[in-house]
């Protein structure tokens, strides 16, 4: 058992005696054989000394005894570092951020509170997992459907304070947006309600977001603030049918036009599934293509004319490219767009945006077959469920070692900058990041085309390899801390980060001398005098680690 | 540095033979856990979620095998599993719809085992669900093809396990090893008859045993258009409630 640095062993002793109190012997964990399933399963740090890890970890399963373990926390300042299912791969996982810390593992506050069908709204604990409230949801026929994330086998509560992304509508799939009031045990142990959830006795907590006077609930996402013990949702109507369809253009530079009239379209709520981007020239497949793509069917070969004309397209010979594009019905950009709502209307939806589009010379469209919603058991069997609100694990299954991989690698850390919805700063990040990838040594970057989780920003999200070989990993680590300040340096911020690189994201948001992570500071300072709330997390250090953090940056290579 | 849809092609599941080397140079640790045969108690953090309710027991029957359907290997497993009786389940990759069908409202209830041969990704989601209900891996193997032709076995696990006896690594007998889907099957069902799923120490770093066999025939795809390509190596594994730290040290 290791303690967490600067606290004396017999504090954290007596500070584990009094969680054992409140939880129970068998609901504290202190061996290394349990500790080692806290540890970050894509540790950028794996096999070194900085690989983030916890002293241990407390299971409650109500709030009483958070707040206890809080106070006990306070009393002998050991950090603490909450998680409800602890599954943000490529994001940190279920580690801490800061080593040492006790993980308050909120899995067994599992209680879904209600779903209730005619507001379309629930509320959950921590450890409510996506599966949970979609069976809940199914057992019981209620004509709602919750938004997922792919892959879902995590929690809304978790995701959604990570700021989580989806599939569904643009208000659903933004998770956190899609939250309505929140429970939070205060680092001080106080128990607290926001938005008419600070109203006793209030019957639309999960109605009314927002309540009265300034709206704190952002506070307390991808924050070391508190404990989020219960937290309302929003789930989506379960639409009457389903519609996905493509856009196809022929030359390069109609991304222009697609892209501002999607944005037309999505900002005016013609278009209200998650818009995707694909380049049959450029072989980049849309997230449908590849999910069919990974149906272990055989892949047909690629053309080596067509090869040969990617690399000269990507030395600015694009024109060969549509020509050859022409001749073989090859367009270079695939738009899909996906309707939820009722058939006459998305019918309707669709031929507006038909009319839209065809401003673009050549465009052409295709559209699946309309769905009528509920799926039956054999629709199922064709769809890509995250679009439909039914959680997978699939995802899972596609990365295995195979003849056209034959190198998998150990895990991810993902790098996630947004970058505005235009044509522009595609093809601007393109090269941005191209570059970089040359000067890093990193594997050639490809074209790459972003995702439109979000209305009105695109983001890029960039895998980088963790494998077992450290000298790889501190290489990429390195490589990924510049592409940080490369992108910042373009006004490009990254929307969320895995603990080892969220002090350098946090330093790029730096706008008058760091004023935003310096009001962060004033806020932990004051209701985290004691820093045993996260510290660390997303960049955010109590006072007392806060120079030897800064020390530490610094010391970065 | 890839995008994310291409990205995981090459990622989460794939942690296969790195992951391995570093196992496999951490040898040792396997004859203390030896003490605790037999032990039960409430599993590991992952006992995170574990109902109190569903202590472990002496007689913990397996609740399925489960195999791959996509690879002769893991069919061949499969058939032999289910010819000595035992419950089999076949997949294609994904566990999603055995894990909401069956085991999740199962684990609920109650730990029980399980057992498989499986490509690298559904090992990966099956043992952190199962981490969630208090269950670890307690036995692990990677079956490693190679274009020679041979197969190298690379097991991990409890000393109970890895010294029983029935598996290959501990007959370095090639001849017995080429049908080894088959005799993983045959120990299984061995291990199932004598209940002897309780009382396994977690499959940690150390206690490797590797073993290459000559000549043993490579996995093959099973022939279908669907089959995952040549050159997976496959994983045998056990999930069950291990004996924890704790209770070790205090039957000790």
């Amino acid at each position: 058992m290791r303690t967490p640095q600067g606290v004396s062993a017999e504090d954290f002793a007596a500070a584990l005696a009094q969680f054992e109190q409140v939880v129970g012997k068998e609901w504290v964990f202190t061996s290394d054989e349990d500790m080692d399933l806290y540890k970050d399963d894509f540790s950028p740090f794996l096999g070194e000394p900085e690989e983030r890890w916890a002293s241990a970890a407390v299971a409650p399963t109500t709030v009483e005894e958070v707040q206890s373990i809080v106070r006990t926390a306070n009393r002998y300042k050991v950090p603490l570092y909450p998680i409800s299912t602890g599954r943000d791969l490529g994001y940190g996982g279920s580690a801490p951020a800061y080593s040492g810390c006790v993980v308050v593992d909120l899995k067994r506050m599992n209680r879904i509170l209600e779903v209730n069908e005619d507001n379309a709204s629930c509320l959950v604990e921590p450890g409510v997992s996506y599966f949970d409230l979609y069976r809940y949801i199914e057992e019981r026929g209620l004509k709602v459907w919750v938004d997922v994330p792919d892959p879902g086998w995590g929690s809304p509560v978790g995701n959604s304070l990570d700021r989580g992304g989806g599939y569904t509508r643009p208000q659903f799939r933004n998770h956190f947006d899609a939250h309505c009031g929140m429970e939070i045990v205060l680092p001080n142990g106080e128990l607290m309600r926001t938005g008419m959830g600070a109203l006793p006795g209030a019957k639309t907590w999960q109605q009314y977001k927002s309540g009265f006077g300034p709206w704190i609930d952002g506070m307390f996402s991808q924050s070391c603030y508190g404990i989020v013990t219960k937290m309302g949702f929003w789930l989506m109507p379960r639409p009457e049918a389903y519609l996905s369809a493509s856009v196809l253009a022929a030359r390069r530079d109609d991304l222009h036009a697609l892209v501002n009239m999607l944005n037309q379209l999505e900002n005016g709520g013609i278009t209200n599934g998650m818009p995707d981007l694909g380049s049959p020239l450029l072989g980049i497949m849309t997230i449908a293509e590849y999910a069919r793509s990974m149906q272990d069917l055989p892949q047909p070969a690629v053309d080596p004319e067509l090869l040969a004309l990617r690399d000269r397209a990507a030395a600015g010979r694009h024109e060969e490219l549509e020509t050859y594009g022409q001749r073989k019905g090859l367009a270079y950009w695939t738009f899909d767009i996906k309707f939820y709502g009722p058939a006459k209307v998305i019918q309707a939806q669709w031929e507006y945006a038909k009319e839209q589009f065809s401003i673009i010379p050549g465009v052409r469209f295709r559209a699946d077959p309309l769905i009528r919603l509920p799926l039956t058991p054999e629709q199922k069997l064709h769809v890509r469920w995250p679009e439909f609100g039914i959680p997978t694990l699939n995802m899972y299954s596609i990365g295995a070692r195979s003849s056209t991989n034959p190198n998998p690698t150990h895990g991810h850390m993902w790098f996630s900058p947004i970058i505005p919805r235009n044509a522009e700063a595609v093809f601007e990040a393109n090269e941005v990041f191209a570059a970089a990838a040359r000067d890093f040594d990193l594997p050639v970057l490809r074209f790459s085309l972003p995702s439109c989780y979000w209305e009105r920003a695109f983001i890029f999200i960039f895998g980088f390899p963790v494998t077992t070989d450290i000298k790889t990993n501190q290489k990429n680590r390195a490589a990924f801390y510049k592409l940080i300040d490369i992108a910042a340096r373009h006004g490009w911020g990254e929307y969320r980060t895995a603990p080892a690189f969220q002090d350098a994201v946090m330093n790029a948001y730096s706008f008058n001398h760091h004023a935003l992570l310096r009001f962060h500071e004033s806020i932990k300072d004051a209701i985290d005098p004691n820093g045993i709330m996260s510290p660390g997390r997303y960049g955010i250090w109590p006072k007392h680690l806060r120079a030897s953090r800064a020390r530490a940056a610094s010391a970065r290579p | 540095m890839v995008s994310r849809r291409r990205f995981i092609e090459s990622s989460v599941a794939g942690s296969l033979a790195g992951a391995f080397a570093v196992w496999a140079s951490n040898a040792g640790a396997a004859s203390a856990v030896l003490r605790g045969e037999e032990v039960s108690g409430p599993a590991g953090l992952g006992s995170r979620a574990l109902p109190r309710e569903t202590k472990t027991s002496r007689r913990m029957p397996l609740y399925a095998v489960v195999f791959d359907e996509r690879f002769v290997d893991g069919v061949r497993f499969g058939r032999e599993a289910a010819q000595l009786g035992l419950p089999t389940r076949g997949l294609r990759g994904d566990v999603t719809d055995f894990w909401y069908a069956e085991l999740h409202p199962l684990w609920k209830r109650q730990a029980r085992p399980l057992a498989g041969l499986t490509a690298y990704a559904a090992l990966f989601c099956l043992e952190r669900l199962a981490w969630d209900h208090g269950m670890r891996v307690v036995y692990h193997g990677e079956h490693i093809p190679f274009s020679s032709g041979e197969i190298e076995h690379v097991l991990y696990g409890s000393a109970k396990w890895l010294e029983a006896g029935h598996s290959p690594a501990a007959r370095r007998d090639s001849s017995l090893c080429v049908d080894w889907p088959a005799q993983l099957a045959s120990l299984i069902a061995v291990k199932e008859a004598r209940s002897t799923w309780s009382g396994l120490t977690p499959a940690r770093r150390g206690a490797a045993t590797r073993v290459r066999v000559m000549g043993g025939p490579p996995v093959q795809r099973v022939n279908d258009a669907r089959a995952q390509r040549v050159g997976q190596p496959l994983h045998s594994w056990v999930i069950a409630p291990p004996v924890r730290a704790r209770a070790l040290e205090e039957a000790v």
